[in-house]
This record gives structure tokens, C-alpha cells and sequence, in this order.
């Protein structure tokens, strides 16, 4: 495999940001594209090449396979890299990329697609010896069958989608009765969702720790596992909050994770960056949960305890080199992300759109943030509503959360609302401090950030009476502006209360 | 210049006179920077925070660091229009129905001994233009009615009284 020289970016926001950066470091030219939405956002402007993909719906631009494939030949990119998202894990997009002759920074089509069904990939999984959730591994044919599996394995079980994935496509069944009902929901679901109506089931696991692994392998039989990362602070499956290492995992635990996330990754001959994620029960058993065969949002974690950069070693992968890490990396300290959403916490995380009116992005020792926005953006209304990632790295889990901490106080987003209350808050959270949380916790947690402390309500009383003194002698332009934005802003809101209501 | 700021249930008295500032009659050391858009800095003594001020439809929205809340400032005017409104509120609780606003009597549905509901109309207004429904304010018995179709009333004129039942 020859080097590479010009690279594609198939995504946009804050991931586009990130790989342009590692690409133009290792003196790659980057090639981005962007819909008519994005002409003015930070990836078009960094890259040496920008190229129009097409309309603001990201189903006419970044899924669209031909538009992109087209900018790569146009550009003369010789690889592309998909990010997370998107296409990211798309066998089909993975395979037009190779049939046009260009290399695809990822695993191959077929260990996509392998990956991708959920029911293959327990199948892999068991026959290689790494733990998977009790339950089945082939599509269910009925729901009497599914009865019989329910049996077995002990209710309350799930019912999942195998074309699922990412906490999408699941129901909880807590009684026997109710499985014939689900069943049919399941699968109209799962039909509707993911075009294939298949379902399994899982038993349903209580208080889990969702746990992943790291892993590098250049499909010449070399892996190579990056220690654990802790996600368990999410919201309806979305994450929120993730560290590394994890405060539930010790050395041995770290093993035996670390072992079987490697037999998976030989199982299927992976070639790449990945992860494995695993659900650790409170009894301190692990079982296999998914594999994404792509980058993850939480990677830099990983990358600040053990001073690597996941991108960089994802290129070389993918340009042939061999994966020369030492077979046992040790890490230093303790690293927490917190992701920056265009979402407000007090009204149950109802999507914010807006336009980035002023920003004041921390920083210091230690501190990182991977962006994909500055003043002036419009956010939320066609795309992810992640914005932003606010990365700390402490010598200690304590140090890393007192400068989250600070960082947060110092971050100031003028425009829209994001989730940084949820944020300072956690941060100050008794139960995530002590280390002692499970995928409950945000459920669980009694909306804490939604109090306003005595301080900030007689700061801002007293704020806005002088505003009101002052405002009624400003002249009336001030406020036309404002007006202008609130259209904007009300009908961006509509489309996205639609989105957020299903 | 008398200000009464509520957020959350809180109330706060903010009197503004020139450069001196008290906030529940304590004199507070505060100023309002403005920084440009709907940002500015507020400095109380010796700690200045960064703040977001936009106009919300009953007042203003403050935030900090992420953290929003509405905030009604009221001066003095306000606040007694405020109160007059709870005057007559207070009035209409008693059962007597008065006319808000001068006007035409179009047409009167309340009669001697009639059952109404709260809310439910007694005598059909004209004024400014628009037909305006004069309800009971609470669920009773007509006791008396003191006009009729094409009668004009001044405001405050008294239309009905209403004796509350249930």
C-alpha cells in the first residue's frame, strides 16, 4: 500500500475539525466536503480544499455516497476518512469507496457488515470465547419463540433490533404476557427504523456500567488494546459524561476486558481503530455489548491518559504501516469529557437551535477542547446537536475533576442553551465524585441542574433591573435585532420539536 | 428609580438612584457593564460575572455559565397597575359584575334566578369596536340584573350580581 497523500474528510462539525488537524500534521492534503448549511463553518475553512456536496439534509449531502465518491475524484483524494456518524458505518459506503479505487480509513466492508447485524456479531463473539449477555443469536422466527428464549434466560429481558445499535431499537419486557405484544412492536419498529425487522432478545441487566475498550489493529495480526473508558453517565442511551480509566475497573478486571476485546478484534480481523463495549453487571461480571468499527466521540480520553493520537495511528493503519505499540501501555492519570449539546437540561434536554452569538472557550493545563463551532455558527437545526467536546486530563481523578470544573465555570456560549449546567452540575454530583454511578444515574439524579442557587438569583434580579433601568433609554434598533433572530430561531425550534417528540 | 425583580418564586426590592444602589434596602456596590449584543458583565463589590441579557416575553432572561431564568422587574407604575387589577379581581370575587371598560349593553343572557357557571357569559359588551362577553367569576345564581339591551354604561357600572352556589 502506498502512502497517503490527499485524504477526504467525509463529516463535518467538531470530528472534522479534529482529523483535519492530525492529517495536516502529518503533512497530508485534506479535502473536505460541505452542504449548502456549512459554507461558512471551521472544517471548510481549514481544509486545503473545500468541495459543495449539496443541500442542507444531510440524506442530499453527507449520506449522499455518489456526491462524495464524485468530490473525491474530483479533488483527486486518494482516501477517506468518515469519522463517526454519518457513514461511518456503512458497509455499502465503505465498499463504493474501494470500488472506486480509493483506500477507506476503517475496517473492511465485510467486517462492517458482520458488525453491523447484531445477531452476527454475538455469534462471532461467542465462538470466540468473549462473554455475551444471555439470550439468543439468531433472528427471532416468533414470538412463541421468543417466549422459549424468555424462559431460559430469566425475565426482564430486551428485545433489540439486530440492525440496531447504539441504544436504538429496544424493549423492555417485564412480564410473560407482554412478550407477544412487544414482539410485534419490536419488529414494526424495527422494520420502520432500521429496514430489516429482525429481533433477539437479551436479558435485561440492572444498574449496569456500560465499559468499552480501545483497540488499534493493523489486520496483519498485530492488536494492540487502549485501556478502558467509562459511559455510563448518558441520557436515554445518548452519552453525556465519559472517563478514562474507569473508577469500577482494577488491573485484573482491565485484563480479562482487555483479552476479550482482542479476541473479538482477531475474531474478525480487524483492521483499524475500534472499540468494544461491554455491560459490567454489579456483580462484576462483563459481557459483550457492540462493536463500533469506527472512531468514537469519546476517543480523546483515551488519547490524553495515554499521550497518543488515535487519528495519526488510524492513518497509518490504513496506508499499510505495522502497528509497532508496545504490547503492554501503560497510562497516566485520569481524563474526563463532558460533550457540549445544543440541548437545555432544564426543559428535559429539548433540542436549543440558535445562532452562537459570543463564545469564551477555556483552556490551561490539561485542558482541551475539540470544537466544531465559533461565533456566528447556526447550530442544531440539520445536524448532531454535539457542538463541542470539553476534555480534561488530571494527574488523579480528583485534579481531573477540579479542572473540569474550573473549565466549565470559564466556558460562556451567548445564544443558545447547551447542556453545561448538567455539566457543573455532575461535577459536583456526591455520587459521580465518589466514582459510584451506573447507567441509572442520569435518570435517577432529580434534575439537579435545573436549581438556581441564591447567588445567581439575586445576581440576576439585580442585573436585570439595572437592564430594564438602562434599556428604556436605548434606542429601538437593539431590539429589531433581536427580533430578527427569534424567527430564525422559532422556526429552527419547530423542525427540531418534531424531531425530538418522536 | 423603585424596582421589585422576581425570579423563581423570589422577590427582590432594587432602588436605582443615580450611581447608589440598594437591594432590599441594603446599599449594594454594583454596576452593569454592557459588553455588546445581549452580553454583559455584572460587578457586585469586587467579583464581576459574565452575563447573557435578551428581552423574554414577560421580562428579562438572565444566564451564567449555562444556567438561565427569567427575571419580571416591575417599577412602580407597573406594580400598581398590577395591584388595581387584583383590586378589581378582588371586587368580582364578591359577586358583583362590573362594566371593565364603557360601552353599549348588546345583549343580556343573565336573568333573576338563572344557574351559571363560572366563566360562563352574562352580558354581551360593545366597546372599542369588538363584542366583548362579561363572564360570572364564579359558579352560582343571578341574584339581580341591573341593565338591558341597548343600554350604554360607563366604566365600573355595575351589571349583575351573581351569588356563588357549590
Amino acid at each position: 500500500m502506498a502512502p497517503l497523500r490527499r485524504i477526504l474528510i467525509a463529516n463535518r462539525g467538531e470530528i472534522a475539525v479534529r482529523i483535519i488537524r492530525t492529517c495536516r500534521a502529518e503533512g497530508l492534503e485534506v479535502v473536505v466536503v460541505y452542504s449548502e448549511a456549512d459554507q461558512s463553518e471551521p472544517h471548510v475553512k481549514l481544509a486545503d480544499q473545500a468541495i459543495p456536496i449539496g443541500k442542507a439534509p444531510a440524506a442530499e449531502s453527507y449520506l449522499n455516497i455518489a456526491n462524495i465518491i464524485d468530490a473525491a475524484r474530483i479533488s483527486g483524494a486518494d482516501a477517506i476518512h468518515p469519522g463517526y456518524g454519518f457513514l461511518a458505518e456503512r458497509a455499502d459506503f465503505a465498499a463504493a469507496v474501494i470500488d472506486a479505487g480509493l483506500t477507506f480509513v476503517g475496517p473492511s466492508p465485510d467486517v462492517m457488515r458482520s458488525m453491523g447485524v447484531k445477531t452476527e456479531a454475538r455469534k462471532i463473539m461467542e465462538a470466540a470465547g468473549v462473554p455475551v449477555v444471555p439470550g439468543n443469536s439468531d433472528p427471532l422466527e416468533s414470538a412463541a419463540e421468543g417466549r422459549r428464549v424468555a424462559e431460559a434466560v430469566g425475565l426482564p429481558v430486551l428485545l433489540k433490533a439486530a440492525a440496531g445499535g447504539g441504544g436504538k431499537g429496544m424493549r423492555l419486557v417485564t412480564s410473560m404476557d407482554d412478550l407477544e405484544p412487544e414482539f410485534e412492536r419490536a419488529t414494526s419498529e424495527a422494520e420502520k427504523s432500521f429496514g430489516d425487522g429482525s429481533v433477539y432478545i437479551e436479558r435485561y441487566i440492572d444498574r449496569p456500567r456500560h465499559v468499552e475498550i480501545q483497540l488499534l489493529a493493523d489486520g496483519r495480526g498485530n492488536v494492540r488494546q487502549l485501556g478502558e473508558r467509562e459511559c455510563s453517565i448518558q441520557r436515554r442511551h445518548q452519552k453525556l459524561i465519559e472517563e478514562a480509566p474507569s473508577p469500577a475497573v482494577d488491573g485484573e478486571l482491565r485484563g480479562a476486558l482487555g483479552r476479550a476485546a482482542c479476541s473479538a478484534a482477531l475474531a474478525v480481523g480487524y483492521q483499524g481503530a475500534g472499540t468494544v463495549e461491554f455491560l459490567l453487571a454489579p456483580d462484576g461480571k462483563f459481557y459483550f455489548l457492540e462493536m463500533n468499527t469506527r472512531i468514537q466521540v469519546e476517543h480523546p480520553i483515551t488519547e490524553m491518559i495515554f499521550g497518543i493520537d488515535l487519528v495519526r495511528w488510524q492513518l497509518k493503519i490504513a496506508s499499510g504501516q505495522e502497528l509497532d505499540l508496545p504490547e503492554h501501555l501503560v497510562s497516566r492519570g485520569h481524563a474526563i469529557e463532558c460533550r457540549i449539546i445544543a440541548e437545555d437540561p432544564t426543559q428535559d434536554f429539548m433540542p436549543s437551535p440558535g445562532v452562537i452569538e459570543y463564545l469564551e472557550i477555556p483552556t490551561g493545563p490539561g485542558v482541551r477542547w475539540d470544537g466544531g463551532v465559533v461565533e456566528g455558527c447556526a447550530v442544531g437545526l440539520y445536524y448532531d446537536p454535539l457542538i463541542a467536546k470539553l476534555v480534561v486530563w488530571g494527574e488523579d481523578r480528583e485534579q481531573a475533576i477540579g479542572r473540569m470544573r474550573v473549565a466549565l465555570d470559564e466556558l460562556t456560549i451567548v445564544g443558545i442553551k447547551t447542556s453545561q449546567p448538567f455539566h457543573r452540575s455532575v461535577m459536583r454530583d456526591p455520587g459521580f465524585c465518589s466514582g459510584s454511578y451506573h447507567t441509572g444515574f442520569v435518570a435517577e439524579s432529580a434534575d439537579a441542574w435545573c436549581e438556581l442557587s441564591d447567588a445567581d438569583s439575586m445576581h440576576f434580579a439585580l442585573a436585570a433591573a439595572l437592564v430594564h433601568k438602562q434599556d428604556s433609554h436605548r434606542p429601538p434598533s437593539a431590539a429589531t435585532r433581536g427580533a430578527k433572530q427569534n424567527l430564525w430561531t422559532a422556526q429552527a425550534r419547530r423542525e427540531a420539536l418534531r424531531n425530538w417528540q418522536q | 428609580m423603585k424596582y421589585t425583580a422576581s425570579i423563581r418564586g423570589k422577590s427582590f426590592e432594587i432602588e436605582v438612584d443615580g450611581d447608589c444602589i440598594t437591594l432590599d434596602g441594603d446599599p449594594v456596590d454594583a454596576e452593569l457593564i454592557v459588553r455588546g449584543g445581549s452580553l454583559y458583565q455584572l460587578r457586585v463589590g469586587g467579583e464581576i460575572t459574565d452575563l447573557s441579557l435578551t428581552r423574554a416575553a414577560d421580562g428579562w432572561e438572565v444566564g451564567s455559565r449555562g444556567t438561565f431564568a427569567v427575571v419580571v422587574v416591575e417599577d412602580r407604575r407597573s406594580r400598581l397597575l398590577r395591584e388595581l387589577g387584583a383590586t378589581a379581581a378582588a371586587i368580582s370575587r364578591s359577586g358583583l359584575v362590573v362594566a371593565p371598560m364603557p360601552g353599549l349593553v348588546l345583549e343580556v343572557s343573565a336573568t333573576v334566578g338563572k344557574a351559571v357557571l363560572e366563566g360562563e357569559g352574562l352580558v354581551l359588551l360593545e366597546a372599542m369596536k369588538m363584542e366583548n362577553q362579561i363572564k360570572s367569576p364564579v359558579a352560582g345564581r343571578v341574584e339581580a340584573v341591573m341593565v338591558e339591551a341597548g343600554q350604554t354604561v360607563e366604566r365600573g357600572a355595575h351589571l349583575a350580581t351573581v351569588r356563588a352556589e357549590g
